[in-house]
């Protein structure tokens, strides 16, 4: 059958009918989406911290003058939100797709990192959370340290390098920032660069081995 | 129109078929393969019409050719495609970059707010009391003890940021009205479900101007 349409309409509508070539699957697209939703963050984040302030008596003062005061505040705010929420949902149902799947045995050290990873977005949404320094911001810093401090062994000790002592006090707040600004980027940023040159590699052996 | 015959399709039915062809009008191109034998159809004729020569003598799928027309369309169609996906690219990096970059500059009140505002004066503001005023978008509660004994604290509840504050003259302290958080002078919680103090504000005089700024 020969199509016969003509103009702008048409020319959509032939891509739309083009048949999705057959090794495709809607979930193979959620790594890609991780790391768009990572970019983003990125990009957010640096953005952010133009009008954010670390300190006790201004965090939060700073964070209603991003959504109040600076334009379009409530925007890359909004985006570097509800991205952070995205890769959470995208990174458990990824390994959740891998685990069922069965895929980690063809690449485990690919599987490790992706668990590594996944207490990353954790460990980033939980030091996140803390920095606008509100009220919801210390309740979830205080329910969040209580659970981790009942982790057997490493539980107290890690709670302590958290907070700068026993307590949520100012200090947890500086330490939250250090990690979430300074520390767990990088840590994310070799990860991810990893598992990308894992995979990389893992397609190029496959195409060599279907050649 | 294009056929494609098996590769060791037999030279005497390749012969037959073109000559079948060219009874018909048609002309018959051979290409061999070592994979496939392509046979080119060139004529006025239909799809259907090279099956029914085809059929029962050799085992070929038949794929059709548009004419000059139906590709000089799909060429247009790719055109109008690139050009509707760089528009749509467009529009996503102005849509993304132009908030981007109003966001970088900052707002007048990030520097206004180190530089004290004329809010109240001592007529207005009796001793034991307290003024609500606002100081670049934000609330703000100026109290006045006895003399020029001033405070400025923010109005917002730290507990739930909707709530405003109220000055409390019998309890000398700052209220909530909708939980029951109470703040001291100095901002600090003093009771009621608040964990984090108020933010306080610095105030100055100039003759009966009371001014305030936020705290440096």
């Amino acid at each position: 059958m020969i199509a016969r349409e003509e103009g702008l309409f048409s020319a959509v509508w032939s891509v739309l009918r083009k048949p999705v070539p057959p090794g495709f699957r809607s979930y193979l697209a959620f790594g890609w989406m991780i790391m768009l939703l990572f970019v983003l963050q990125i990009v957010t984040g640096i953005l952010l911290s133009l009008y954010y302030e670390p300190k006790p008596n201004a965090a939060g003062e700073s964070v209603q003058l991003i959504m109040r005061d600076v334009s379009s505040g409530w925007l890359i705010r909004g985006l570097h939100h509800w991205s952070s929420t995205g890769i959470v949902v995208l990174a458990l149902l990824q390994l959740l797709r891998v685990f069922v799947a069965g895929s980690f045995r063809r690449s485990p050290t690919s599987w490790y990192l992706g668990c590594l990873l996944l207490l990353f977005v954790f460990a980033q949404a939980f030091t996140g959370s803390i920095l606008p320094w509100d009220n919801q911001a210390f309740w979830w810093a205080t329910g969040a340290v209580e659970a981790i401090e009942s982790v057997p062994y490493v539980g107290p000790t890690l709670v302590s390098f958290l907070n700068g002592g026993p307590e949520v006090t100012d200090h947890t707040l500086s330490r939250a920032h250090a990690l979430h600004v300074m520390v767990f980027p990088w840590v994310g940023l070799v990860a991810v660069g990893l598992n990308v040159w894992l995979l990389a590699r893992q397609w190029s052996r496959q195409r060599e081995v279907q050649q | 129109m294009i056929a494609v015959l098996p590769a060791d399709c037999d030279e005497g039915l390749l012969a037959e078929l073109c000559l079948l062809l060219e009874g018909r009008g048609w002309t018959g191109e051979v290409s061999r393969g070592e994979e496939q034998t392509v046979l080119v159809v060139s004529g006025p004729e239909s799809l259907s019409d090279l099956e029914v020569v085809l059929d029962g003598r050799v085992d070929a799928d038949v794929l059709p050719i548009g004419d000059a027309r139906f590709y000089e369309r799909r060429r247009r169609n790719r055109r109008r495609m690139h050009g509707l996906v760089g528009g749509l690219a467009i529009l996503v990096a102005l849509g993304l970059g132009l908030p981007v970059l109003s966001y970088l500059r900052a707002p007048d009140s990030v520097f206004a707010a180190y530089e004290f505002v004329p809010v109240t004066s001592f007529d207005r503001l009796q001793e034991h009391s307290a003024q609500l005023v606002r100081v670049h978008s934000r609330l703000v509660l100026v109290v006045r003890l006895e003399g020029e004994r001033l405070f400025a604290l923010s109005a917002e509840c730290t507990y739930m940021e909707d709530c405003q504050l109220e000055w409390s003259r019998e309890r000398q302290q700052i209220v909530c009205p909708c939980h029951g958080g109470v703040y001291d002078l100095y901002g600090n919680v003093v009771e009621g479900p608040p964990s984090i103090p108020l933010t306080s504000f610095d105030v100055d005089v100039v003759g009966s101007d009371i001014r305030v700024r936020r705290g440096v």
